[in-house]
Protein backbone atom coordinates (compact mmCIF):
# COMPACT_ATOMS: atom_id res chain seq x y z
CA UNK A 1 0.00 0.00 0.00
CA UNK A 2 2.44 2.43 0.84
CA UNK A 3 4.95 1.52 -1.91
CA UNK A 4 1.74 2.47 -3.94
CA UNK A 5 1.03 5.81 -2.38
CA UNK A 6 4.69 6.74 -2.92
CA UNK A 7 4.37 5.79 -6.59
CA UNK A 8 1.91 8.12 -7.36
CA UNK A 9 3.84 10.52 -5.21
CA UNK A 10 6.67 9.82 -7.35
CA UNK A 11 4.11 10.02 -10.73
CA UNK A 12 2.83 13.55 -9.46
CA UNK A 13 6.37 15.18 -8.91
CA UNK A 14 7.18 14.02 -12.08
CA UNK A 15 4.12 15.33 -13.69
CA UNK A 16 4.69 18.80 -11.72
CA UNK A 17 8.30 19.20 -12.94
CA UNK A 18 7.19 18.43 -16.31
CA UNK A 19 4.57 21.05 -16.11
CA UNK A 20 7.46 23.56 -14.81
CA UNK A 21 9.81 22.46 -17.61
CA UNK A 22 7.32 23.45 -20.02
CA UNK A 23 6.06 26.23 -18.78
CA UNK A 24 9.63 27.39 -18.34
CA UNK A 25 10.43 26.60 -22.12
CA UNK A 26 7.04 28.34 -23.15
CA UNK A 27 8.23 31.72 -21.12
CA UNK A 28 11.36 31.29 -23.03
CA UNK A 29 10.22 30.72 -25.99
CA UNK A 30 8.10 34.05 -26.13
CA UNK A 31 11.02 36.08 -24.73
CA UNK A 32 13.28 34.51 -27.82
CA UNK A 33 10.07 35.70 -30.19
CA UNK A 34 10.47 38.79 -28.14
CA UNK A 35 14.06 39.67 -29.05
CA UNK A 36 13.70 38.24 -32.66
CA UNK A 37 11.04 41.02 -33.32
CA UNK A 38 12.47 43.85 -31.23
CA UNK A 39 15.87 42.64 -33.57
CA UNK A 40 13.73 43.09 -36.84
CA UNK A 41 12.20 46.31 -35.91
CA UNK A 42 15.43 48.07 -35.03
CA UNK A 43 17.05 46.85 -38.05
CA UNK A 44 13.96 48.00 -40.21
CA UNK A 45 13.70 51.01 -38.23
CA UNK A 46 17.59 51.80 -38.92
CA UNK A 47 17.37 51.51 -42.31
CA UNK A 48 18.24 54.38 -44.79
CA UNK A 49 20.73 56.36 -46.51
CA UNK A 50 21.67 58.41 -48.60
CA UNK A 51 23.08 57.12 -52.26
CA UNK A 52 23.27 61.41 -53.32
CA UNK A 53 26.45 61.45 -51.76
CA UNK A 54 28.03 58.28 -53.59
CA UNK A 55 26.87 59.77 -57.34
CA UNK A 56 29.81 61.72 -58.45
CA UNK A 57 31.58 58.47 -57.84
CA UNK A 58 30.21 56.95 -60.97
CA UNK A 59 29.82 60.09 -62.67
CA UNK A 60 33.09 61.31 -63.39
CA UNK A 61 33.06 65.49 -64.10
CA UNK A 62 29.57 65.70 -62.19
CA UNK A 63 29.30 68.59 -59.86
CA UNK A 64 26.04 69.05 -59.36
CA UNK A 65 23.27 66.83 -59.17
CA UNK A 66 19.97 67.32 -59.81
CA UNK A 67 17.04 64.12 -59.57
CA UNK A 68 15.44 63.54 -62.49
CA UNK A 69 12.39 60.92 -61.71
CA UNK A 70 13.81 57.94 -60.19
CA UNK A 71 17.18 58.41 -61.58
CA UNK A 72 19.65 61.36 -61.07
CA UNK A 73 21.38 63.50 -63.44
CA UNK A 74 24.78 64.67 -62.99
CA UNK A 75 25.56 68.19 -64.04
CA UNK A 76 28.61 70.39 -65.01
CA UNK A 77 27.81 73.41 -62.58
CA UNK A 78 30.25 75.38 -64.88
CA UNK A 79 28.78 74.95 -68.62
CA UNK A 80 25.90 73.33 -67.23
CA UNK A 81 25.84 70.36 -69.35
CA UNK A 82 24.98 66.83 -68.62
CA UNK A 83 27.77 64.31 -68.07
CA UNK A 84 25.65 61.31 -67.72
CA UNK A 85 22.67 60.10 -65.47
CA UNK A 86 22.96 58.17 -62.17
CA UNK A 87 20.36 54.81 -61.27
CA UNK A 88 20.21 52.51 -58.46
CA UNK A 89 19.49 49.19 -59.22
CA UNK A 90 18.24 46.09 -56.97
CA UNK A 91 18.58 42.39 -57.69
CA UNK A 92 18.57 39.37 -54.58
CA UNK A 93 22.11 38.50 -53.99
CA UNK A 94 23.24 34.73 -51.88
CA UNK A 95 21.58 36.53 -48.30
CA UNK A 96 20.12 39.48 -49.33
CA UNK A 97 19.29 42.28 -52.01
CA UNK A 98 22.12 43.55 -53.59
CA UNK A 99 21.76 47.27 -54.31
CA UNK A 100 24.33 49.02 -56.68
CA UNK A 101 24.53 52.82 -57.95
CA UNK A 102 25.18 53.11 -62.02
CA UNK A 103 26.49 56.06 -63.68
CA UNK A 104 25.85 56.37 -67.43
CA UNK A 105 26.75 59.15 -70.09
CA UNK A 106 24.74 60.70 -72.75
CA UNK A 107 25.78 58.04 -74.62
CA UNK A 108 25.28 55.19 -72.90
CA UNK A 109 28.44 53.99 -72.20
CA UNK A 110 28.80 53.13 -68.32
CA UNK A 111 31.02 55.34 -66.25
CA UNK A 112 30.84 53.81 -63.14
CA UNK A 113 29.09 50.90 -61.42
CA UNK A 114 29.51 51.16 -57.31
CA UNK A 115 28.16 48.64 -54.78
CA UNK A 116 26.23 50.66 -52.43
CA UNK A 117 24.65 47.79 -49.98
CA UNK A 118 24.68 43.84 -49.61
CA UNK A 119 24.05 41.18 -47.13
CA UNK A 120 26.16 38.25 -48.42
CA UNK A 121 28.77 36.44 -46.17
CA UNK A 122 31.72 38.90 -46.49
CA UNK A 123 33.92 35.82 -47.86
CA UNK A 124 31.61 35.45 -50.89
CA UNK A 125 31.53 38.78 -51.39
CA UNK A 126 34.64 39.57 -50.91
CA UNK A 127 35.50 37.50 -54.30
CA UNK A 128 33.44 39.71 -56.13
CA UNK A 129 35.17 42.54 -55.52
CA UNK A 130 38.71 40.98 -55.78
CA UNK A 131 37.78 39.88 -59.19
CA UNK A 132 36.84 43.21 -60.25
CA UNK A 133 33.37 42.80 -61.36
CA UNK A 134 32.43 46.65 -61.15
CA UNK A 135 35.08 47.43 -62.73
CA UNK A 136 34.30 44.95 -65.80
CA UNK A 137 31.53 47.39 -66.78
CA UNK A 138 33.82 50.67 -67.51
CA UNK A 139 33.38 51.29 -71.09
CA UNK A 140 30.44 49.24 -72.13
CA UNK A 141 27.37 50.35 -73.75
CA UNK A 142 23.54 49.50 -71.88
CA UNK A 143 22.77 47.92 -75.22
CA UNK A 144 25.95 44.96 -74.68
CA UNK A 145 24.70 41.91 -73.11
CA UNK A 146 26.14 42.31 -69.80
CA UNK A 147 25.76 38.33 -68.80
CA UNK A 148 28.49 36.96 -66.85
CA UNK A 149 30.08 34.20 -68.43
CA UNK A 150 29.33 35.84 -71.64
CA UNK A 151 30.51 39.42 -72.31
CA UNK A 152 31.72 39.38 -68.74
CA UNK A 153 34.04 37.41 -66.59
CA UNK A 154 32.01 34.64 -64.08
CA UNK A 155 33.07 34.74 -60.73
CA UNK A 156 33.92 31.16 -59.54
CA UNK A 157 33.13 30.33 -55.73
CA UNK A 158 30.44 33.52 -55.35
CA UNK A 159 28.33 32.62 -58.34
CA UNK A 160 25.13 33.86 -56.88
CA UNK A 161 26.70 37.13 -55.41
CA UNK A 162 28.45 38.16 -58.43
CA UNK A 163 24.41 36.86 -60.40
CA UNK A 164 23.00 39.73 -57.88
CA UNK A 165 25.38 42.02 -58.78
CA UNK A 166 24.89 41.38 -62.49
CA UNK A 167 21.37 41.71 -62.52
CA UNK A 168 20.98 44.75 -60.12
CA UNK A 169 23.40 46.77 -62.81
CA UNK A 170 20.75 45.49 -65.44
CA UNK A 171 18.42 46.37 -63.73
CA UNK A 172 19.72 50.23 -62.88
CA UNK A 173 20.83 50.21 -66.39
CA UNK A 174 17.12 49.29 -67.43
CA UNK A 175 16.22 52.32 -65.78
CA UNK A 176 18.57 54.76 -66.85
CA UNK A 177 17.64 53.86 -70.96
CA UNK A 178 14.38 54.53 -70.28
CA UNK A 179 14.45 57.39 -68.45
CA UNK A 180 17.53 59.42 -69.12
CA UNK A 181 18.49 58.23 -72.48
CA UNK A 182 14.76 57.90 -73.32
CA UNK A 183 15.86 54.53 -75.24
CA UNK A 184 14.11 51.94 -73.24
CA UNK A 185 15.39 48.47 -73.31
CA UNK A 186 13.63 45.36 -74.60
CA UNK A 187 12.19 43.54 -71.71
CA UNK A 188 14.27 40.37 -70.87
CA UNK A 189 13.48 36.76 -70.54
CA UNK A 190 13.52 35.22 -67.44
CA UNK A 191 13.96 31.14 -67.39
CA UNK A 192 13.48 28.61 -64.68
CA UNK A 193 16.80 27.09 -63.56
CA UNK A 194 15.77 23.39 -62.91
CA UNK A 195 18.84 21.13 -62.99
CA UNK A 196 21.21 18.97 -61.67
CA UNK A 197 21.36 20.49 -57.73
CA UNK A 198 17.67 20.48 -57.57
CA UNK A 199 17.38 17.12 -58.91
CA UNK A 200 20.22 15.61 -56.19
CA UNK A 201 18.60 17.61 -53.46
CA UNK A 202 15.10 15.96 -54.08
CA UNK A 203 16.77 12.15 -54.31
CA UNK A 204 18.34 13.07 -50.94
CA UNK A 205 15.13 14.13 -49.20
CA UNK A 206 13.56 11.39 -50.88
CA UNK A 207 16.07 8.87 -49.62
CA UNK A 208 16.04 10.78 -46.17
CA UNK A 209 12.41 10.79 -46.19
CA UNK A 210 11.99 6.89 -46.34
CA UNK A 211 14.99 5.49 -45.18
CA UNK A 212 14.04 7.30 -41.80
CA UNK A 213 11.18 5.28 -41.94
CA UNK A 214 12.66 1.68 -42.41
CA UNK A 215 12.54 -0.61 -39.95
CA UNK A 216 15.62 -2.91 -40.66
CA UNK A 217 18.21 -1.29 -38.95
CA UNK A 218 21.04 -3.00 -41.51
CA UNK A 219 19.71 -0.97 -44.78
CA UNK A 220 18.74 1.93 -42.41
CA UNK A 221 22.42 2.52 -42.07
CA UNK A 222 23.26 1.53 -45.31
CA UNK A 223 21.23 4.11 -46.49
CA UNK A 224 21.88 6.59 -44.14
CA UNK A 225 25.21 6.33 -45.22
CA UNK A 226 24.68 6.54 -48.92
CA UNK A 227 22.64 9.97 -48.06
CA UNK A 228 25.57 10.93 -45.82
CA UNK A 229 27.89 10.63 -48.43
CA UNK A 230 25.84 11.88 -50.95
CA UNK A 231 25.06 14.86 -49.38
CA UNK A 232 28.61 15.51 -48.44
CA UNK A 233 30.01 15.23 -52.33
CA UNK A 234 26.90 17.16 -53.96
CA UNK A 235 25.40 19.77 -51.23
CA UNK A 236 29.04 19.97 -49.92
CA UNK A 237 31.96 19.97 -52.10
CA UNK A 238 29.99 19.73 -55.57
CA UNK A 239 27.27 22.63 -55.50
CA UNK A 240 28.71 23.78 -51.85
CA UNK A 241 24.97 25.30 -50.90
CA UNK A 242 24.32 23.60 -47.46
CA UNK A 243 21.51 24.83 -45.30
CA UNK A 244 23.06 27.90 -42.93
CA UNK A 245 21.83 30.56 -40.39
CA UNK A 246 22.26 33.06 -43.17
CA UNK A 247 19.41 31.14 -44.87
CA UNK A 248 16.83 31.47 -41.61
CA UNK A 249 17.69 35.27 -41.54
CA UNK A 250 17.15 35.57 -44.46
CA UNK A 251 13.81 34.23 -44.53
CA UNK A 252 12.98 35.92 -41.54
CA UNK A 253 14.36 39.62 -42.85
CA UNK A 254 12.25 38.71 -46.55
CA UNK A 255 14.97 38.59 -48.59
CA UNK A 256 13.55 35.63 -50.73
CA UNK A 257 16.20 35.04 -53.99
CA UNK A 258 14.30 34.83 -56.92
CA UNK A 259 13.17 31.79 -57.51
CA UNK A 260 13.86 31.52 -61.50
CA UNK A 261 17.60 31.22 -60.71
CA UNK A 262 17.28 29.70 -57.07
CA UNK A 263 15.09 26.91 -57.00
CA UNK A 264 17.47 25.11 -54.88
CA UNK A 265 17.07 27.74 -52.26
CA UNK A 266 13.29 27.38 -51.48
CA UNK A 267 13.83 23.51 -52.34
CA UNK A 268 16.02 23.58 -49.47
CA UNK A 269 14.39 25.29 -46.78
CA UNK A 270 11.05 25.22 -47.78
CA UNK A 271 11.59 20.89 -47.39
CA UNK A 272 13.32 21.11 -43.96
CA UNK A 273 10.64 23.35 -42.63
CA UNK A 274 7.63 21.24 -44.46
CA UNK A 275 8.87 18.16 -42.60
CA UNK A 276 10.12 19.50 -38.86
CA UNK A 277 6.86 21.14 -39.28
CA UNK A 278 4.31 17.81 -39.92
CA UNK A 279 6.56 15.04 -39.30
CA UNK A 280 8.61 17.33 -36.26
CA UNK A 281 11.92 15.47 -37.42
CA UNK A 282 14.45 16.86 -38.72
CA UNK A 283 15.71 14.99 -42.56
CA UNK A 284 18.49 17.20 -43.03
CA UNK A 285 20.73 16.96 -39.83
CA UNK A 286 21.58 13.12 -39.73
CA UNK A 287 20.96 12.21 -43.29
CA UNK A 288 22.59 14.50 -45.56
CA UNK A 289 24.01 17.36 -43.72
CA UNK A 290 27.63 17.69 -45.58
CA UNK A 291 29.29 19.11 -42.76
CA UNK A 292 27.91 16.78 -40.45
CA UNK A 293 28.59 13.75 -42.92
CA UNK A 294 31.97 15.80 -42.85
CA UNK A 295 32.34 15.05 -39.12
CA UNK A 296 30.93 11.22 -38.87
CA UNK A 297 33.13 10.26 -41.79
CA UNK A 298 36.45 12.05 -39.67
CA UNK A 299 34.73 9.99 -36.45
CA UNK A 300 34.45 6.57 -38.16
CA UNK A 301 38.35 6.94 -38.43
CA UNK A 302 39.02 6.88 -34.55
CA UNK A 303 35.36 5.09 -33.67
CA UNK A 304 34.19 8.23 -31.98
CA UNK A 305 31.22 7.91 -29.50
CA UNK A 306 28.63 10.83 -28.88
CA UNK A 307 29.59 12.55 -25.66
CA UNK A 308 27.44 14.43 -23.26
CA UNK A 309 28.24 14.85 -19.67
CA UNK A 310 24.84 15.39 -17.69
CA UNK A 311 26.08 17.37 -15.52
CA UNK A 312 27.05 20.23 -18.36
CA UNK A 313 24.34 19.68 -20.20
CA UNK A 314 21.84 21.98 -19.62
CA UNK A 315 24.76 24.75 -19.65
CA UNK A 316 25.99 23.45 -22.99
CA UNK A 317 22.84 23.19 -24.67
CA UNK A 318 21.87 27.27 -23.85
CA UNK A 319 25.65 28.08 -24.70
CA UNK A 320 24.55 26.99 -28.17
CA UNK A 321 21.00 28.48 -28.15
CA UNK A 322 22.68 31.54 -27.06
CA UNK A 323 24.97 31.67 -30.27
CA UNK A 324 22.28 30.67 -32.97
CA UNK A 325 20.32 33.76 -30.96
CA UNK A 326 22.89 36.43 -30.95
CA UNK A 327 23.34 35.17 -34.80
CA UNK A 328 19.98 35.61 -35.61
CA UNK A 329 19.72 39.16 -33.53
CA UNK A 330 22.91 40.13 -35.52
CA UNK A 331 21.90 38.99 -38.92
CA UNK A 332 18.32 41.02 -38.47
CA UNK A 333 19.28 44.27 -36.45
CA UNK A 334 22.03 44.68 -39.03
CA UNK A 335 20.25 43.64 -42.14
CA UNK A 336 23.16 41.53 -43.29
CA UNK A 337 22.21 37.63 -43.00
CA UNK A 338 25.35 37.05 -44.25
CA UNK A 339 27.80 38.35 -41.69
CA UNK A 340 25.96 36.15 -38.50
CA UNK A 341 26.92 33.26 -39.86
CA UNK A 342 29.80 31.20 -38.54
CA UNK A 343 29.47 28.06 -39.67
CA UNK A 344 32.97 27.21 -41.34
CA UNK A 345 31.27 25.30 -44.35
CA UNK A 346 32.90 27.13 -47.06
CA UNK A 347 35.83 26.95 -45.71
CA UNK A 348 35.56 23.02 -46.20
CA UNK A 349 33.64 22.66 -49.34
CA UNK A 350 35.49 25.55 -50.79
CA UNK A 351 38.43 25.90 -49.67
CA UNK A 352 38.52 29.38 -48.77
CA UNK A 353 38.25 31.17 -45.48
CA UNK A 354 40.01 33.61 -43.26
CA UNK A 355 42.69 32.39 -40.67
CA UNK A 356 39.91 32.44 -38.06
CA UNK A 357 38.06 30.28 -39.88
CA UNK A 358 40.43 27.75 -40.78
CA UNK A 359 41.23 27.78 -37.06
CA UNK A 360 37.48 26.89 -36.55
CA UNK A 361 37.58 24.19 -39.10
CA UNK A 362 41.03 22.20 -37.91
CA UNK A 363 39.10 22.59 -33.84
CA UNK A 364 36.30 20.55 -34.90
CA UNK A 365 38.24 18.23 -37.51
CA UNK A 366 40.57 17.54 -34.12
CA UNK A 367 37.69 17.23 -31.62
CA UNK A 368 35.67 15.00 -34.16
CA UNK A 369 38.74 12.25 -33.48
CA UNK A 370 37.27 12.40 -29.91
CA UNK A 371 34.07 12.69 -29.98
CA UNK A 372 30.52 12.16 -32.42
CA UNK A 373 29.61 15.21 -34.13
CA UNK A 374 31.13 17.66 -31.94
CA UNK A 375 30.09 21.20 -33.89
CA UNK A 376 26.39 19.72 -34.49
CA UNK A 377 26.02 18.76 -30.99
CA UNK A 378 27.42 21.76 -29.30
CA UNK A 379 28.61 24.51 -31.27
CA UNK A 380 25.57 24.57 -34.78
CA UNK A 381 23.53 26.98 -34.63
CA UNK A 382 20.92 25.20 -37.09
CA UNK A 383 20.38 22.33 -33.83
CA UNK A 384 18.13 25.64 -32.06
CA UNK A 385 16.36 26.41 -34.71
CA UNK A 386 15.07 22.74 -35.17
CA UNK A 387 14.15 22.52 -31.73
CA UNK A 388 12.42 25.90 -31.77
CA UNK A 389 9.97 25.13 -34.70
CA UNK A 390 9.54 21.38 -33.21
CA UNK A 391 8.67 23.06 -29.82
CA UNK A 392 6.32 25.86 -31.43
CA UNK A 393 4.58 22.85 -33.81
CA UNK A 394 4.17 21.43 -30.32
CA UNK A 395 2.64 24.03 -28.68
CA UNK A 396 0.41 24.81 -31.27
CA UNK A 397 -1.01 21.33 -31.40
CA UNK A 398 -1.42 21.35 -27.66
CA UNK A 399 -3.50 24.39 -27.60
CA UNK A 400 -5.27 23.88 -30.95
CA UNK A 401 -6.49 20.36 -29.74
CA UNK A 402 -7.32 21.89 -26.31
CA UNK A 403 -9.63 23.94 -28.03
CA UNK A 404 -11.39 21.79 -30.30
CA UNK A 405 -11.89 19.34 -27.54
CA UNK A 406 -13.29 22.52 -25.78
CA UNK A 407 -15.53 23.55 -28.85
CA UNK A 408 -16.81 19.27 -28.89
CA UNK A 409 -17.75 19.70 -25.12
CA UNK A 410 -19.44 22.83 -25.33
CA UNK A 411 -21.35 21.33 -28.60
CA UNK B 1 41.23 2.03 -11.67
CA UNK B 2 42.24 5.14 -11.35
CA UNK B 3 42.94 5.25 -15.34
CA UNK B 4 39.41 4.56 -15.71
CA UNK B 5 38.47 7.30 -13.35
CA UNK B 6 40.22 9.94 -14.67
CA UNK B 7 39.08 9.50 -18.48
CA UNK B 8 35.57 10.98 -18.01
CA UNK B 9 37.56 13.63 -16.51
CA UNK B 10 39.71 14.32 -19.33
CA UNK B 11 36.77 13.84 -22.03
CA UNK B 12 34.66 16.19 -20.11
CA UNK B 13 37.72 18.83 -20.04
CA UNK B 14 38.21 18.24 -23.44
CA UNK B 15 34.62 19.39 -24.04
CA UNK B 16 34.91 22.26 -22.25
CA UNK B 17 37.89 23.77 -23.50
CA UNK B 18 36.53 22.45 -27.25
CA UNK B 19 33.31 24.84 -26.87
CA UNK B 20 35.49 27.62 -25.39
CA UNK B 21 37.55 27.97 -28.24
CA UNK B 22 34.40 27.33 -30.51
CA UNK B 23 33.23 30.42 -29.05
CA UNK B 24 35.81 32.35 -28.81
CA UNK B 25 36.40 31.82 -32.43
CA UNK B 26 32.42 32.53 -33.31
CA UNK B 27 32.62 36.04 -31.41
CA UNK B 28 35.93 36.26 -33.57
CA UNK B 29 34.18 35.43 -36.55
CA UNK B 30 31.57 37.85 -36.30
CA UNK B 31 34.07 40.63 -35.05
CA UNK B 32 36.08 39.83 -38.36
CA UNK B 33 32.99 40.37 -40.26
CA UNK B 34 31.82 43.62 -38.30
CA UNK B 35 35.36 45.30 -39.01
CA UNK B 36 35.53 44.34 -42.67
CA UNK B 37 32.07 45.91 -43.50
CA UNK B 38 33.42 49.07 -42.78
CA UNK B 39 36.45 49.36 -44.81
CA UNK B 40 34.38 48.04 -47.81
CA UNK B 41 31.25 48.84 -49.85
CA UNK B 42 28.59 50.75 -47.26
CA UNK B 43 26.68 47.25 -46.26
CA UNK B 44 23.09 48.42 -44.78
CA UNK B 45 19.78 47.79 -45.61
CA UNK B 46 17.44 49.60 -46.98
CA UNK B 47 14.13 49.07 -48.42
CA UNK B 48 14.76 51.33 -51.20
CA UNK B 49 16.44 53.76 -51.78
CA UNK B 50 16.41 56.78 -49.56
CA UNK B 51 16.66 60.13 -51.46
CA UNK B 52 17.05 63.08 -49.67
CA UNK B 53 13.96 65.23 -50.33
CA UNK B 54 16.05 68.34 -49.03
CA UNK B 55 18.80 67.91 -51.91
CA UNK B 56 15.98 67.96 -54.39
CA UNK B 57 18.79 69.81 -56.40
CA UNK B 58 21.72 69.18 -54.58
CA UNK B 59 24.99 70.08 -54.32
CA UNK B 60 28.17 68.48 -54.35
CA UNK B 61 31.02 69.11 -52.19
CA UNK B 62 33.09 70.20 -55.19
CA UNK B 63 30.04 72.93 -56.84
CA UNK B 64 29.04 73.72 -53.25
CA UNK B 65 32.46 75.58 -53.31
CA UNK B 66 31.17 77.96 -56.79
CA UNK B 67 27.67 78.28 -54.97
CA UNK B 68 28.76 80.01 -52.21
CA UNK B 69 31.21 81.95 -54.32
CA UNK B 70 29.18 83.31 -56.83
CA UNK B 71 24.48 84.10 -56.79
CA UNK B 72 23.26 84.35 -60.15
CA UNK B 73 23.97 84.63 -63.87
CA UNK B 74 27.67 86.59 -64.28
CA UNK B 75 26.59 89.80 -65.98
CA UNK B 76 29.30 92.42 -67.87
CA UNK B 77 30.90 94.69 -65.73
CA UNK B 78 33.67 97.14 -65.78
CA UNK B 79 35.73 95.84 -63.10
CA UNK B 80 35.77 91.99 -64.00
CA UNK B 81 39.37 92.02 -62.79
CA UNK B 82 38.28 92.60 -59.19
CA UNK B 83 35.29 90.17 -59.41
CA UNK B 84 36.46 87.41 -61.75
CA UNK B 85 34.15 88.51 -64.21
CA UNK B 86 30.64 88.63 -62.27
CA UNK B 87 29.23 91.28 -61.72
CA UNK B 88 27.17 89.75 -58.29
CA UNK B 89 28.96 90.71 -54.88
CA UNK B 90 31.28 88.34 -53.62
CA UNK B 91 29.85 86.29 -50.25
CA UNK B 92 32.31 85.52 -47.99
Amino acid sequence: MSSQIAAKQTAQELSTSRKLHLARQRQVMLLTILVVAGAWIFGHVNAGTNVVSLITQVLPGATRIETRGKIFAGINAQNGEIVGYAGTGQAPGYAGPIEVLVGVNPQGDITGVKIVAERDSPGFFRLVENEGLPDQYLGRSVSDPLRLGDDLDAVSGATTSAEGVANSVKNAIRQIASEGLAAPLPPEKRDLKFGLPEVSLLLLYTAGYFGHKLRNSQWKRRIRWGTLIGGLLVIGFIYTAPFTITMVISLLTGYWPDWHNNLYWYLLIGGILFVTTMDAKNPYCSWFCPFGAFQECVGALTGARPYRPREWSDILLWIQRGLALIAVVIGLALRRPGIASYEPFATLFDFRGTGIQWAFLLLVTFASLLMYRPFCNYLCPLDPVYDFIAASRNWIRKVYRKWHSRKAIQI
Amino acid sequence: MAQQKSDPNLKRNFLLIFVLIGVILVFMTWAEGLIGEETGTPSYYRGTFVVDQAAYITLTAEAEIFATQYAGTPAPTHFPDLQGGNDQPIVP
